[in-house]
């Protein structure tokens, strides 16, 4: 019976995440394809975009979603519960129609059809999941630590960087990682607030895929996947660098 | 020297008021008391951890308020060990010299002396999951002293380990208190680590000092029945005394003092005997009762007399004849033993 359950599961991953793959790395063999995104100015323009409106909307979310954080996990004050939901908002409501909302606001303020209005759009739906997990994180912190740190003189932000991050840093990785890998996905929401104007990959790769030509819209994906899966593999791996230098000396970048 | 004047704090449940203690320097003070009685709202008004809060506190003649707790010359050791999981035994001892901006060298050449002193020679390297819960208290002490500190807060630092390692710890502080002279002032709820480490205790009843004094003093002129209480004499009378005896409505027994209208008379457990016989010599005294309880405990009997009554508590490490629940047995008592409260 077990063994049956087994294979059942086994046949289902198959399908569902292996032979998908399989075919689109079997589509990406194709020399004129990749010479030909390779040729394409566009594919170094939106390489650029996609990685750089990643690397703000992370920054991004940093700078809100840690000290969001850390109130939501250890503060208690009226309307905690209304906020969160405000938070979290994004999540429940289609994406494309937060989209539509602030896009009129964006147009008033000339944000629309610019990276920098990406880049916001990006963080309001990311930023539920980053908060998300590093709420969690701060929640297992023992504010006893900070009050050690205080008595033997670290001020606010030492105590930041020697106690509290080397703490969350597991849930601050966890919630960055999402944060890059959901920026990288957003297509309509790029599109609307872009305005096809500014491009990355998901937005070049689309036309491609829907019909244009699958053998380029498949190197474009793998393309994709590997650009996403290098960004997180740095972003790990500095992050760890910094958790670790900040234990013993000072920070080497 | 550090002066508590007149601090006061109200909580909705608990209040403090006009709260005064001096602790000289190098001397080792121990604030106890029972839970809620406010020894950790002192320590936090000390360490400022409480800002807001009446009257003032003075380390060597300056007045702390709203001073960071490094230039008030404080360190503090939790009842947690609160090292910090990502940093080495050594790096967890130098974290303040390091937040003081000291050199690495010479802040770990201290971590390491101090480590030393305090039997932990070998483990600089180690990480806190690699230390047991008294090594990782010592390291919380090494991280405190390594300070030099003008007045070392220490609230109830043992209580989470074992008694015997509780008793090795003791004796390892107060070492190092004696040869450092540290200023101390410690917390805790138990009466034993009181007495054994302390030059001085202040004992705290309901946010008010019960009784401020040395341990030898606070055992022979309890100030009130609670401190008498509270340091565990258990036989306190209430009553009047004429002529040489005491009295009240239960019982009536002989003493060294003249003529009181209202007094209270406390007797150490372990100042009675137990005997089959009245008989007394000089100065001596006896009640009659009935044995109501008897169990044996660590080396020592201990006797619940019912003496018409009132409830006597007897200890004493031996007994010469048996024991038994509800025999007809004899008290005596020394009169230069009773306390007059």
């Amino acid at each position: 019976m077990k063994r049956l359950v087994m294979k059942i599961l086994g046949i289902i991953i198959m399908i569902c995440f292996i032979l998908p793959f399989g075919a689109l790395i079997y589509e990406s063999l194709n020399f004129d394809s990749w010479l030909y995104i390779i040729n394409d100015k566009k594919t170094y323009d939106a390489s650029i975009t996609t990685i750089v409106t990643a690397m703000l909307t992370l920054f991004l979310n940093i700078m809100l979603g840690t000290p969001a954080a850390n109130i939501l996990a250890r503060k208690n004050f009226k309307g905690k519960k209304i906020i969160q939901g405000l938070i979290f908002l994004p999540l429940i409501i289609p994406s494309f129609v937060t989209s539509m909302g602030i896009y009129f606001t964006f147009i008033r303020l000339g944000l629309s059809e610019t990276l920098i209005g990406v880049v916001f759009i990006h963080t309001v739906l990311t930023l539920p999941y980053y908060i998300h997990s590093t709420t969690i994180g701060y929640g297992t912190l023992n504010e006893n630590y900070e009050i050690v740190g205080k008595m033997l003189g670290a001020n606010r932000i030492q105590r930041f960087f020697y106690i509290t991050l080397p703490h969350i840093m597991p849930s601050v990785i966890a919630g960055g990682s999402l944060v890059i890998i959901v920026s990288f996905a957003q297509y309509l929401n790029t599109l609307i607030i872009g305005g096809g104007k500014v491009l990355t990959i998901p937005i070049l790769m689309f036309p491609y895929i829907s019909g244009g030509n699958i053998k380029v819209g498949a190197v474009y994906s793998v393309l994709y996947i590997f650009i996403n899966f290098s960004l997180l593999f740095i972003l790990e791996r500095k992050l760890k660098r910094i958790y670790n230098k900040k234990m013993t000396g000072d920070i080497v970048w | 020297m550090v002066i508590l004047e007149d601090i006061g704090k109200n909580y909705d449940n608990f209040k403090m008021e006009n709260f005064n203690l001096k602790i000289e320097k190098g001397e080792f003070v121990t604030l106890l008391g029972e839970s809620g009685c406010g020894k950790t709202t002192l320590l936090n008004i000390i360490s400022g951890l409480t800002e807001d809060y009446d009257g003032e506190v003075y380390i060597q003649g300056e007045k702390t308020r709203g001073k960071s707790p490094k230039d008030k010359g404080l360190s503090m050791v939790f009842q947690d060990s609160l090292l910090l999981p990502n940093l080495n035994v050594e790096d967890n001892v130098a974290f303040g010299l390091k937040m003081m901006g000291i050199s690495k060298k010479k802040r770990l050449e201290k971590a390491r002396d101090v480590l030393e002193e305090l039997g932990l020679g070998g483990f600089e390297k180690r990480h806190p999951y690699d230390l047991s819960g008294g090594q990782k208290q010592r390291v919380s002490i090494a991280r405190a002293l390594v300070m030099e500190p003008k007045l070392l807060l220490m609230d109830e630092p043992f209580s989470a380990l074992d008694e015997g390692l509780r008793g090795k710890l003791q004796k390892l502080l107060k070492k190092i208190q004696k040869k450092h002279k540290s200023t101390v002032l410690f917390v805790t709820h138990d009466r034993n680590e009181a007495f054994y480490l302390s030059d001085k205790i202040a004992i705290l009843d309901n946010g008010k000092l019960a009784q401020f004094d040395t341990p030898l003093n606070l055992y022979k002129k309890p100030s009130s029945p609670f401190v008498a209480k509270f340091i565990g004499i258990n036989n306190i009378f209430t009553g009047k005394i004429k002529n040489g005896v005491f009295y009240n409505e239960n019982i009536e027994f002989s003493v060294k003092f003249s003529e009181y209208e209202k007094v209270c008379l406390a007797l150490k457990s372990e100042d009675l005997r137990v005997t089959l016989d009245e008989k007394t010599d000089d100065n001596e005294g006896v009640f009659k009762g009935r044995v109501k309880d008897s169990s044996f405990k660590s080396g020592f009997y201990h006797l619940d007399i019912d003496i018409g009554g009132e409830c006597i508590e007897v200890i004493q490490n031996r007994v010469e004849f048996p024991i038994e629940n509800h025999m007809e047995i004899y008290v005596r008592y020394n009169k230069d033993n009773i306390i007059l409260i």
